[in-house]
């Protein structure tokens, strides 16, 4: 009778603990993803802020620097990419070509003297780069939940969590896009 | 039987207990207070008057601003080091977000203000970017890092009580006496030259008193910030006021660059 006792209490304990483990898991696994869907947010934030800048950079350039319709239309096109892109793969991508075609667009205004003293590029360039600066962090911190979830996902029991909470695909990472830092030159 | 449950349940407690490891940060200090000359480059003076003004800002405002000095950021650059220091001190209140950092890396000739989300509006970039082109860079410039360290510093207390509407004792006054413009076109000096002359001149022509010697004597008082203090560079000892930051964050707000 008592080792019956001693037993039952046992197995007791190590159901509960089972149990309890596995809530613990399911719970985990979904507070990480909604980590990551957070940080993401803070990115987007940031990403549009800099998409608010882009009209009015690029009517300024355009004043002085007609030249570079090719770049115009670029940055625009890749503006409208990201507004319209479904899934968060393709808003990262679309950001990055846009981060990439932005700087370019800065290192235009290098040829251009007057373009360079003029007051309005001179405040939209400065918010560009806060806004730049922004990204990088929330970008890191984003890249950071990435990891930490799909590492998670990763592991034997996570990879189960993972399954059963129906969240199967590993997170995106947001690489930083490849900055320009050479001045293109001007073909009149 | 009984060492083989206690081996079961510590077996089982391990596993709950499991949580993926944060790799901690290396290579950054921790917090000696508000101020931390780690490169050793502001007088004893001015590094009191810094704390003092911090400890004032914090205890009338609860906004937090961190000093610090180092060798070198790499392999980080400024901006991202200031950013990860940030996220470790968690400078300003938690969930106010109240904080902003200065950071001077002597080696690097590089110096970065980072501002938390709640001070952003009080210190926006544009504002960061003029501290540091026009208070700080001029001073550092000449080689007068103390000086430069502590009007940047001051300007920025200075915004964040603003911000608060709240009135600091001595704040106005060492506001005058470091916070400046200082480079002045080579005109407006001379005018300003020739005026004073002309006001010694005459000062002089038509009473040469004791009055006259008393303006001319607070005419000149300056210097003297050697003394000051006894504060041991590094020691971090502080007379209280200082129990670690709020738990404040950044979103990467600021400005600054080289010199």
């Amino acid at each position: 009778m008592k080792k019956g006792t001693l037993i039952l209490i046992i197995v007791g304990v190590i159901l509960l603990s089972l149990i309890g483990w596995v809530i613990g898991g399911l719970n985990y696994v979904v507070i990480l993803d909604e980590n990551v869907n957070q940080s993401w947010a803070q990115v987007e934030n940031q990403l549009q802020r800099r998409n608010d800048l882009i009209p009015n950079l690029v009517n300024t350039v355009k004043g002085y620097a007609s030249h570079e319709r090719e770049l115009f239309t670029e940055v625009t096109q890749l503006r409208s990419q990201w507004a319209s892109a479904a899934t968060r793969g393709e808003k990262i991508t679309a950001a990055r070509e846009l981060g990439g075609a932005l700087s370019r667009l800065l290192l235009v205004a290098e040829n251009y003297p007057e373009l360079k003293a003029n007051q309005n590029f001179l405040t939209l360039q400065s918010q560009l780069e806060g806004t730049e600066n922004r990204i990088a962090v929330e970008r890191r911190r984003y890249n950071k939940s990435v990891e930490t979830f799909n590492a998670y996902r990763r592991t034997v029991f996570g990879s189960m969590f993972a399954a059963m909470r129906g969240l199967t695909k590993p997170a995106d990472y947001f690489e930083a896009e490849e900055r320009a830092t050479e001045v293109p030159e001007v073909k009149f | 039987m009984k060492i083989r449950l206690e081996l079961v349940l510590t077996l089982l407690i391990g596993l709950f207990c499991f949580s993926p490891a944060s790799a901690e940060e290396a290579g950054f200090p921790a917090a000696q207070g508000y101020i931390n000359d780690f490169a050793n480059l502001l007088k004893p003076s001015d590094f009191q008057k810094l704390n003092g003004l911090a400890q004032a800002l914090d205890a009338k405002t609860t906004a937090e601003i961190a000093v610090v000095t180092l060798a070198t950021t790499k392999p980080y650059d400024i901006q991202d080091y200031s950013v990860r220091l940030y996220e470790k001190w968690k400078i300003g209140k938690a969930g106010k977000d109240n904080g902003v950092l200065l950071l001077v890396a002597i080696e690097d000739k590089k110096v970065w203000i980072t501002t938390g989300y709640g001070l952003e509006g009080a210190i926006p970039d544009a504002q960061a970017s003029e501290i540091y082109r026009n208070i700080i860079v001029p001073y550092f410039k000449k080689g007068e890092f103390s000086k430069g360290i502590s009007a940047g510093a001051i300007k920025l207390i200075d915004l964040a009580a603003r911000e608060y509407n709240a009135t600091i004792e001595d704040l106005p006054k060492l506001s005058k006496e470091y916070v400046r413009p200082v480079e002045k076109s080579p005109l407006a000096s001379f005018v300003e030259t020739l005026f004073t002359l002309i006001f010694f001149v005459l000062f002089f022509g038509f009473r040469l008193g004791l009055f006259g010697f008393l303006l001319f004597g607070t005419g000149r008082r300056r210097g003297g910030y050697w003394y000051g203090g006894g504060l041991s560079g590094n020691s971090g000892g502080f007379g209280g006021g200082f129990g670690g930051f709020g738990g404040g964050f950044t979103g990467g707000g600021g400005a600054g660059g080289g010199w």
